[in-house]
């Protein structure tokens, strides 16, 4: 399933064009991001939870630079809410 | 809370009730949580994909979903972390930018409801709370001057209905893209507002109710107008083509379609005339100003795949082809096959000219140098191997043979020679009388001796001489040692060399050869009678010599030449060819002058002769 598909879904079940279909799945996605940066975590009810998670720096492999380099690493984690795990296991 | 933001938010930019947009904010993400079921994936765009993963440890919940993101949005956080490390953003100000009433909301909301007088209540209202401000808020002013600034190209659209109504709904404004989701909200806002004011008027022409409806038919054609994305244009158009297709299958004579440039046949100059002119300067051509801009007319049947019935000959026999299902009207192929051609032609031409232009240059080059050569051989020849020396070597052998003869050593005969030179040369003889008295003596004692031998058989009467001195050495040492020397015989050569020689003219040097003429190359030998001869050359064969003197006989007539047999040993037999027999040296001078000069004049002719032929 992509995003035009899910496009298409709410324009047909809400009966409204897919441009504006397009719009109101932008600005989630927009909002939800900015919110998920602001506060490093989100909180979808009946979907999951999004969270940043900070990588510790990574030291360089590269053996000739004695000094470890930082490279810090920000990793966006996502647990389901059980809502989702259980229609996702049922039959 | 995050819920309630983005329902508040699609509520109010689509004007729909916050039921409906709960309703579409659940269908989202159950749409989602569908499409991970029964796709096993579900992809998000700019946010990432939902995976389901399979989990063998717990038994309960097989199946996890794990989410991969995108690579923006990893860049957006990563890039946010490392901002954050490094920019020191006060708290205050933090705060107003994160605030979801914007000043850019705000500014549109403050705005008058004319253009007008929007100006003059802004300028007023400046002024006045200038005077009151804070330093929070004055930022906030200049933020809000500064996002005028940048937004303020646009354009405003007085919708008809207005102006028709009178009712004083704010101008719809068409942002630029980027700011399109703030401008609905906005203008959503303020129509709310001004649909509120309505409302508030009953004494107006117009009901309430017919107002609402206007205002929401302008606020939906606005809406329409600038949300038009690419998928509304995509239906459009395929709304168009179902149309279309409903009215072809209702029987509708089909016409065909029209297109905006229809096909003509390719009348045009094929060539270039600056192609054209190229080719003629390259060619050498310049009558052919206008051969090559042929015009084609395509032929109109179709084509049948073999190339039979398109082969179009052009004036200048070449031809071009049209290609299988190609259409009629594509010039370009012509052109291109048929320059290529003409260019073709020309660049071989002008290779193959300047190709052989090098090669008869370098064959007329060497051709020239190798007959220059051949021609001024004897020339070089003769300055390269001077004659003259090529006799003193002749000589010189003769006397070291006699010498080694007679037992003494190279120093001995070379000291020889020497004396017999400086006693046989009349400057010296006469300066010389007076201190080589006993030299002279020797001389007389060995003629007799001389006489006897073989060499004095010969004709050359210089030879003599030379033997006398050859035989110098032996008896320059006894005398040293002797001083028995009789003065009366002494005279004897002194009364020879004065006889024979006379004045020696300027330019020649007497030697053991007889006198060497530099300038001329030649050498002048006194003979037995007393006369002088001039020895112009030797050759190492009689045909040679016999040649050389036919063609001096030729240059100067009446001058006859003799060859003389030499024999010189280890150096071999060599043949002198000598010419005329004068009385005095001068005389002698004089005529190899005048053959030398003629043979030069000679050299002249030919080298001019050549060159004009050449």
């Amino acid at each position: 399933m992509t995003t035009i598909d899910l496009i298409n879904k709410l324009a047909v079940e809400h009966n409204i064009t897919t441009g504006r279909a397009e719009m109101i799945i932008s600005i989630l996605v927009e909002r939800m991001i900015e919110k998920l940066k602001k506060d490093g975590e989100l909180v979808i009810t009946n979907f999951g939870k999004f969270s940043i998670k900070r990588k510790d720096p990574e030291t360089s492999s590269f053996m000739k630079l004695n000094e470890p380099i930082p490279m810090a690493k920000n990793h966006v984690t996502f647990f389901p809410d059980r809502v989702f795990l259980d229609s996702i296991n049922s039959k | 809370m995050i819920k309630q933001e983005i329902v508040e938010k699609i509520s109010k930019y689509f004007k729909l009730t916050r039921f409906e947009a709960e309703k579409i904010y659940d269908d989202i993400f159950a749409g989602i949580i569908k499409g991970v079921k029964d796709e096993n994936i579900a992809d998000v765009t700019n946010l990432g994909e939902f995976i389901i993963k399979y989990n063998n440890n717990d038994d309960v919940n097989k199946k996890t979903v794990e989410f991969l993101p995108t690579l923006s949005l990893e860049e957006e956080i990563n890039q946010r972390a490392f901002e954050e490390s490094r920019n020191f953003i006060p708290g205050k100000m933090s705060e107003e930018t994160e605030s979801d009433t914007g000043p850019f909301k705000q500014n549109i909301i403050s705005e008058p409801e004319t253009v007008n007088s929007e100006e003059n209540d802004k300028f007023i209202n400046k002024t006045e709370e200038n005077e009151n401000l804070t330093v929070e808020e004055e930022i906030r002013k200049k933020r809000e001057e500064i996002l005028q600034k940048m937004t303020k190209p646009r354009e405003e659209i007085k919708q008809p209905l207005n102006e028709n109504s009178g009712i004083n709904i704010p101008p719809v404004i068409l942002p630029p893209v980027n700011e399109i989701k703030e401008e609905i909200f906005d203008s959503g806002n303020v129509i709310s507002q001004k649909t509120e004011e309505i409302n508030q008027k009953p004494e107006e022409i117009l009901k309430p109710e017919d107002i609402n409806k206007e205002v929401s038919e302008t606020i939906n054609n606005a809406a329409d107008k600038n949300e038009q994305s690419f998928s509304d244009l995509f239906t459009e158009v395929s709304n168009k083509e179902t149309v279309i297709q409903n009215e072809l299958n209702q029987n509708i004579p089909v016409t065909p379609p029209v297109f905006d440039n229809p096909v003509t046949p390719p009348v045009d100059h094929v060539i270039p005339p600056s192609a054209v002119e190229l080719h003629n300067q390259i060619t050498g051509d310049h009558n052919k100003t206008n051969e090559y801009q042929t015009t084609i007319t395509p032929p109109q049947t179709n084509g049948n795949g073999s190339g039979e019935g398109f082969e179009h000959k052009l004036q200048d026999n070449s031809y071009y082809i049209w290609y299988k299902d190609s259409e009629p009207n594509s010039t370009d192929t012509q052109t291109m096959s048929y320059e290529y051609e003409l260019l073709y032609q020309a660049t071989k031409e002008a290779e193959y000219k300047s190709k052989l232009r090098i090669y008869v240059t370098t064959f007329i080059m060497f051709f020239s140098i190798v007959l220059i050569l051949l021609i001024f051989s004897p020339v070089i020849y003769k300055y390269f191997f001077n004659p003259a020396e090529e006799q003193g070597s002749e000589e010189v052998q003769p006397e070291s043979s006699n010498t080694e003869e007679s037992g003494n050593t190279d120093q001995n005969t070379n000291q020889a020679s020497v004396n017999s030179l400086e006693s046989q040369s009349p400057v010296n003889n006469n300066g010389q009388n007076n201190t080589q008295p006993e030299n002279t003596q020797p001389n007389n004692t060995q003629q007799s001796e001389n006489s006897q031998q073989p060499n004095n058989t010969q004709q050359n009467t210089t030879q003599q001489p030379v033997q006398n001195q050859t035989e110098q050495p032996k008896q320059d040492a006894p005398k040293q040692e002797t001083p028995k020397q009789e003065t009366p015989k002494q005279e004897t050569p002194k009364q020879e060399v004065p006889q024979s020689t006379g004045q020696t003219p300027t330019g020649v040097t007497k030697s053991s050869m007889g006198w060497i003429d530099d300038q001329n190359k030649v050498i002048y030998v006194q003979l037995e009678n007393g006369k002088f001869t001039i020895q112009e050359s030797a050759w190492d064969s009689d045909a040679k010599a016999n040649k050389r003197i036919s063609a001096v006989g030729g240059l100067v007539p009446g001058l006859k030449g003799t060859v003389l047999k030499v024999d010189l040993g280890s150096k071999g037999t060599w043949y002198r060819a000598r010419f005329g027999e004068f009385t005095t040296l001068e005389e002698a001078k004089k005529k190899a002058e005048e053959l030398r000069s003629k043979e030069k004049n000679r050299l002249q002719a030919l080298l001019l002769t050549f060159l004009l032929y050449t």
